[in-house]
């Protein structure tokens, strides 16, 4: 009866889905009813308007469906309209131009229907609890480290060992292949000292904590044959795996590891990489803390898509594996550059599962500079065109269609360079070269490409608003395009060539400079202003109506990525960072003892270096007639009472009446307050979900837009002054 | 480009008792020093020009034997040299056809001058011939047809008539010849001193109506133009508006004194079609008669259109009578309503007794409207109305977008046609390329690329029912071979073809001809000036231009024209014509939306056929991603 019931539910999915396939045709052939004006003005605006209604409607998932299927209705008549109308010939330049902008904005549909995709359910996995003890699996902790320094590393393997699992059940390992024999034996002496060196640092610090230090004869694999080294060294059923700068809360395994119990083909849990420090755009623009990270968009929204078709890949870090289904891979795939998503994907097509947790759990470093932000993006761009390339998810055996789809998604996002610069340079080849590289009229551009890009952009706020405000993927797109085209390019020429490098971390600016990436940036930007100067020339001295359409609706592109490039060459002014160790607000009940004085205060913002305490109804010169003192956290929950010694820095007035505002320095005697420290300043995923939440409220396409325009004007005139100093 | 100055007509205004017809007389001041050069002609050969071939003196002594020419042989034509005044009857021989081909040197694009020129001498020539099919063409050298006319200053044409000589003193010259090798057929040779010169000799032949001289060469000394009335605008008249005569004058309309002391007037209805015919306006008349107030059963006489009107009102003033006459609106009829007013004694006097009619009478006329502003194309393919105002066509500005030969040559052929029926030749009208000056009506050709957005706009390519607004159906790209372009040329071959029907036609949602092949005529009111009027021929190429204006002007399909806007896919389909009185709210429902394989729907199939599958994805999709959720939850 029960595979009676099973067989029928699947025919009666499979019937499902062969349903929605002829509605999907039927629905994609309508779109491409060529309409007259009026009626074109009619249907575009009233979709437009039940699209607006939507997504200010209660979410709910009819209206979340309603949402997208018109979204991707109107992207369909737009891509129909531009593919049969749109292109001519009229001469080979310009038809070689045109097609090239084509290309371009087939990636642009392709990542918009894709993307609806992925998000059409907002589906949010609660982790499950943790069995009883007895049940619970053994768990190997893996650390890959390469060059990160002591402190760094025993920051992240303190908030290890903070995380709450018996004891017995874990193991800790410090996976070092920055002292490997090879690298101890290197005939540079000086090398070879430091690896001889760091051998002995690290060595001695598992030691001090209580784990173990592993490392190899050679650095063979990149990361990927570190781990791989490490694994098949351990023995644990779970294999969890952080990077040397994420530090995991105290829940991180509370939250994970249940899940493994409910599904035996799991072979995966993931979790978001939540930073908590400013990566260059940020400090750059100085948006930190106000506007949604750049990782969130990913974190929070698309991975949850993918988890919902069964396609939540692993990212390297933050993440709990089943050994025995990595047994089944041999370990950490290694074919390509980025190994963690290639692992997954062959997992996936073996038929395992994964889980995505949407909680952050760890907290993790952004690169420091533009150009380390950029190396490491090249990587990942460059690994999952090697996927693309030498996995190729459409046709690899095993994998769901969703699942196909999910993976093409996140393998083509990759050629955003291609478009974005496209994008940037179409202008010139029509107002400059008079290149016919787009045959519309005005109307019908306004009653097509408009619609389109008012339909993609209230698409982007609704799916993303609260993690991605709009138009900064335009701005993280257009730094990195210029860069990494040349690494995509380099992978098509030679998919199997691309070598791995390791993204710096822990990098302290001193002083504010321009960074040396910034060139190209002012060579599309004199070209843009060259492009309004050549458009203005145009509507100023043409006597034919025609033109004005075209000119105008290129001008206003160009003006457009105008305002971006100035918003780039802000976020590359790179800022002097003033901490090398970020804070990050918290709301920690505490006192501050000095003395025999205890002050009733409370923590607001705590980093692995200090803390800020406000305290009220103090004088400032009592707080400052010493500098040593000491921080005491009241006991929270899970958490007992703990004392911290401390450095008092400054005393300035707080924000409340009566308010003293306190900086102070840590000033550990001991490894245990080291610990401490790392457990207050990192252990906590509610603050860490509070953070991302107060950075998320949606700003508006218009809002967003000016907020932007402002911020590059803002540092960009920085920018101009600090050329000239 | 306008014609030299000294051509363009001045005139002056008159008032009241003007008195002129509508066709104007022409008079034309020539002297012929006939006598030597006629039997220096006769003697004379066609020595070849240097640049052409195969060119001969023409026989003076041939054996005729085509039929065609059997009246001229009857009339003694054949066997002797031609004269001038034998182009009627030459034009009459023409056969069927009447093929006539202009020779400038030139083989392609023409300045605004040479087109003028070209276009005129067609318009002059098929004026004098009631042939139903007309086929201008233009080229470096003359062509094995029928009529061929030449036109160069004396230098450039001293081949054709050795005794040009630019020392003479008479500035132009008309000469006929026999076609070069052919006993059918004539040359016409018009030439000038200098260019300005050949102007003069192009318009002569354009304002002689009557016959020209008995002679094969004539020398014209002056030319001199008539003196015409200044109809200015001539607007028509509009819905629920109260005129004075005096207004109605001013405004251009044409009086004229009547044989039996009456007067008429011609009052100019809107071009519109389908406009509604109930409703009365009313006339009051203040009329003064010669003989005496009006008594007994003695009235005044109002026809219009020959049908007479009721005068319901009668009174007299101080020194004036009045007469009021309801006028109702199916007397009338688009365009040019002659309105006769005469004195009906009930004892008619011997002589024909004056009525002095004051500026100070009125006519108002009733609401009335048409569905949408859509000119008659019928009636101004019979009479140019509402482009003609004044005779000479000095309200229209002649404008052609692309200046290629077929592009001409399909110009110069449609304004012959339209000369021929409206029996105009427009000598007074602006010809350029692309510049249509301000304020004047257009008569616009051009491939539908090159045509202004405004008039693409206009032009409903995909179907024939246009819609509420002036921003009509989507047009077209500006350049063909697109990819839709490319799959609506696969699709034909595909399907099969739809029978054409023999009687015209409204315009048929499953015409399986791509649109791209259709020739186009259309008029429509320009949008910066709502009382001026563009009249545009177009297709998609200029080779279809050419080949469906030829078609399009043939008789049979010249006298089915009708409705606002017409079409031609072939010469052996019948002209599908669209009138407006489709046009309503519920058209739009009716529209055709055209899919990407080529296949139409109406609005409405198609807005159902979306609703009702949008809707079932919807849920079809929220069904899935509940099945999913509670996959993934267990």
């Amino acid at each position: 009866m029960k595979n009676e019931q099973t067989n029928s539910r699947e025919g009666g999915s499979s019937l499902g889905f062969l349903l929605w396939l002829i509605l999907a045709t039927a629905v994609s052939y309508l779109a491409t009813a060529r309409l007259d004006h009026y009626l074109n003005l009619y249907i575009t605006g009233g979709l437009l308007l039940v699209m607006f209604l939507t997504s200010k409607s209660p979410d709910s998932r009819i209206m979340r469906v309603t949402f997208i299927t018109l979204s991707t209705f109107m992207v369909l008549r737009y891509f129909t309209w531009r593919t049969l109308y749109t292109l001519a010939f009229t001469d080979w330049p310009s038809f070689i131009f045109a097609l090239t902008l084509y290309a371009a904005e087939v990636y642009a549909v392709s990542i918009c229907l894709l993307g609806n995709f992925v998000n059409l359910s907002n589906y949010e996995r609660k982790p499950v609890p943790l069995p009883a003890e007895k049940n619970l699996p053994t768990v190997d902790i893996l650390v890959p480290s390469y060059n990160e320094s002591p402190e760094l590393l025993e920051a992240t393997l303190m908030g290890v060992l903070e995380m709450r699992y018996p004891a017995q059940k874990l193991r800790v390992y410090l996976c070092d292949d920055g002292g490997t024999d090879q690298k101890c034996e290197s005939d540079n002496e000086e090398s070879a000292n430091a690896a001889k060196e760091r051998r002995l640092t690290l060595q001695k610090l598992c030691q001090d904590l209580g784990i173990t230090y592993m490392t190899r004869a050679r650095n063979e694999g990149a990361k990927a044959g570190n781990l791989n080294s490490a694994f098949h060294q351990s023995e644990g059923e779970l294999v969890v795996i952080f990077d040397a700068d994420h530090v995991p809360t105290n829940d991180f395994l509370e939250k994970t590891v249940g899940l493994f119990n409910q599904d035996p083909k799991l072979f995966l849990v993931q979790t978001p990489h939540f930073m908590i420090n400013p990566d260059p755009v940020e400090r750059n623009l100085d948006t930190f803390g106000r506007m949604p990270s750049e990782g969130e968009m990913f974190y929070r929204v698309i991975q949850k898509g993918l988890d919902f078709w069964g396609s939540a890949y692993f990212c390297g870090s933050g993440a709990v594996m089943r050994r025995s289904c990595l047994e089944v891979t041999g370990g950490l795939a290694g074919e390509t550059i980025t190994e963690d998503a290639e692992t997954a994907l062959t997992l996936h097509s073996k038929g395992f599962h994964s889980a995505y947790i949407s909680t952050p759990m760890l907290s993790g470093l952004s690169p420091e500079t533009v150009g380390t932000f950029v190396v490491q993006r090249s990587r990942w761009a460059q690994g999952m065109m090697q996927i693309l390339l030498l996995k190729n998810p459409l046709l690899l055996r095993g994998l769901s269609l969703p699942q196909r789809l999910c993976y093409l998604n996140s393998c083509i996002f990759w050629f955003f360079p291609f478009a974005r610069l496209v994008y940037m340079l179409a202008p010139v080849a029509f107002l400059v070269f008079g290149l016919k590289i787009y045959n519309a009229n005005g109307p019908d551009f306004l009653l097509y490409g408009v619609s389109y890009l008012i339909a993609v952009l209230t698409t982007a706020n609704y799916l993303y608003g609260r993690v991605r405000w709009s138009f900064v993927s335009e701005l993280y797109e257009l730094l990195q395009s210029v860069y990494i085209l040349p690494a995509v390019v380099s992978v098509w020429l030679k998919p199997r060539a691309p070598t791995f490098k390791v993204t710096p971390k822990g990098e302290t600016l001193d002083k504010d400079f321009i960074s040396p990436l910034v060139l190209p940036f002012y060579i599309l930007t004199v070209i843009n202003v060259f492009c309004i100067g050549a458009g203005v020339y145009k509507l100023w001295h043409s006597d034919l109506s025609s033109d004005r359409y075209p000119v105008g609706i290129t001008m206003f592109w160009s003006v457009f990525n105008l305002l971006i490039l100035l918003c780039a060459l802000g976020a590359l002014m790179e800022r002097k960072q003033r901490r090398a160790t970020p804070r990050m607000p918290a709301q920690i009940p505490a006192e501050l003892v000095i003395g025999d004085v205890v002050y009733p205060c409370r923590c607001v913002d705590i980093s692995m270096g200090g803390c800020a305490l406000v305290v009220r109804g103090v004088d400032q010169s009592e707080i400052l007639r010493t500098d040593r003192a000491q921080v005491r956290f009241k006991a929270i929950k899970n958490q007992p009472e703990v004392t911290l010694n401390i450095l008092l820095r400054s005393a300035t007035t707080g924000e409340g009446h009566g308010e003293l505002q306190v900086g102070a320095e840590f000033s550990h005697k001991t490894s245990e307050e080291r610990r401490i420290k790392v457990r207050m300043a990192g252990g906590s995923s509610v603050r860490w979900a509070s953070f991302q939440d107060r950075g998320g409220s949606k700003m508006g396409v218009l809002g967003s837009f000016t907020n932007l325009v402002g911020l590059g004007l803002k540092n960009t005139a920085a920018h101009i002054s600090h050329m000239f100093r | 480009m306008h014609l030299p100055s000294i051509y363009r007509l001045s005139f002056r205004s008159r008032f009241l008792r003007l008195a002129l017809t509508t066709a104007a007389c022409y008079g034309c001041v020539a002297t012929a020093t006939a006598a030597d050069l006629s039997s220096k002609m006769r003697s004379s050969k066609v020595e070849k020009r240097s640049d052409t071939e195969g060119l001969a003196t023409p026989a003076m002594e041939t054996t005729d034997t085509n039929p065609n020419t059997s009246v001229s042989a009857q009339n003694g034509i054949q066997g002797r040299e031609l004269e001038l005044a034998d182009l009627d009857e030459l034009l009459a021989s023409a056969g069927d056809r009447l093929d006539l081909h202009l020779s400038f040197g030139k083989d392609d694009a023409l300045s605004d001058l040479e087109f003028a020129q070209a276009s005129i001498l067609a318009q002059a020539i098929a004026l004098r011939t009631t042939k139903g099919v007309l086929r201008v063409t233009y080229g470096a050298d003359p062509a094995p047809v029928y009529a061929n006319i030449v036109l160069g200053t004396y230098d450039e044409l001293q081949t054709f008539v050795p005794e040009l000589d630019a020392n003479k003193s008479s500035p132009c010259m008309l000469a006929i010849r026999r076609s070069p090798g052919s006993n059918e057929g004539f040359m016409l040779i018009v030439a000038g001193k200098t260019p300005e010169d050949l102007t003069a000799a192009v318009m002569s032949l354009a304002l002689v109506r009557t016959a020209l001289p008995r002679i094969g060469t004539t020398f014209i000394k002056e030319v001199i133009m008539p003196e015409l009335p200044e109809f200015s605008r001539q607007p028509p008249l509009e819905s629920g508006k109260k005129y004075s005569f005096g207004e109605l004058v001013k405004r251009g309309m044409p009086l004229r004194a009547l044989s039996d002391g009456g007067v008429g007037l011609t009052l100019f209805y809107p071009p519109y079609i389908g406009l509604k015919d109930t409703g009365s306006g009313s006339l009051v008349i203040r009329f003064q008669a010669k003989g005496g107030p009006l008594r007994g059963k003695d009235k005044l006489k109002v026809v219009i259109n020959g049908t007479t009107l009721t005068a319901t009102d009668r009174r007299q003033g101080a020194g004036f009578e009045e007469v009021r006459v309801s006028l109702p609106l199916a007397t009338f009829v688009a365009g040019a309503n002659p309105l006769e007013i005469t004195l009906d004694r009930s004892t008619p006097s011997a002589t024909a007794e004056e009525v002095l009619i004051y500026g100070t009478s009125t006519l108002e006329m009733p609401i009335f409207q048409a569905p949408a502003p859509a000119v008659d194309l019928g009636l101004t393919s019979r009479t140019l109305y509402p482009l003609i105002g004044r005779p000479d066509g000095g309200e229209i500005a002649v404008t052609l977008y692309d200046n290629n030969r077929q592009t001409n040559q399909s110009a110069l052929t449609l304004l012959a046609k339209l000369a021929q029926s409206s029996q105009t030749v427009l000598y007074a009208a602006d010809y350029s390329y692309g510049a249509p000056v301000n304020d004047r009506h257009i008569i616009a050709f051009g491939p539908f690329a090159t045509l202004p957005e405004e008039l693409q706009e206009r032009i409903p390519m995909r179907s024939l029912v246009p819609e509420l607004d002036k921003a009509k159906n989507a047009r077209e790209l500006y350049a063909p071979k697109n990819l839709k372009w490319w799959i609506d040329r696969q699709m034909p071959k595909w399907r099969p073809i739809v029978a054409a029907k023999a009687e015209p036609t409204q315009a048929s949602p499953t015409s399986t001809t791509p649109y791209q092949e259709y020739g186009y005529l259309s008029a429509v009111n320009q949008v910066k000036s709502p009382n001026r009027w563009t009249l545009v021929m177009t297709a998609f190429t200029p080779e279809l231009l050419e080949t469906r204006t030829n078609q399009i002007t043939q008789s049979d399909k010249w006298k089915q024209i009708g409705g606002d806007i017409v079409r031609l896919a072939d010469g052996s389909s019948p002209l599908e014509i669209h009138t407006p009185s489709q046009i309503s709210e519920a058209v739009i429902s009716n529209q055709q939306v055209e899919m990407a394989l080529g296949d139409t729907w109406t609005v409405k199939e198609w807005g159902w056929a979306t609703g009702i599958a949008l809707v079932l994805i919807i849920y079809l999709t929220a069904k899935l991603v509940d099945r999913r959720i509670r996959l993934i939850s267990r």
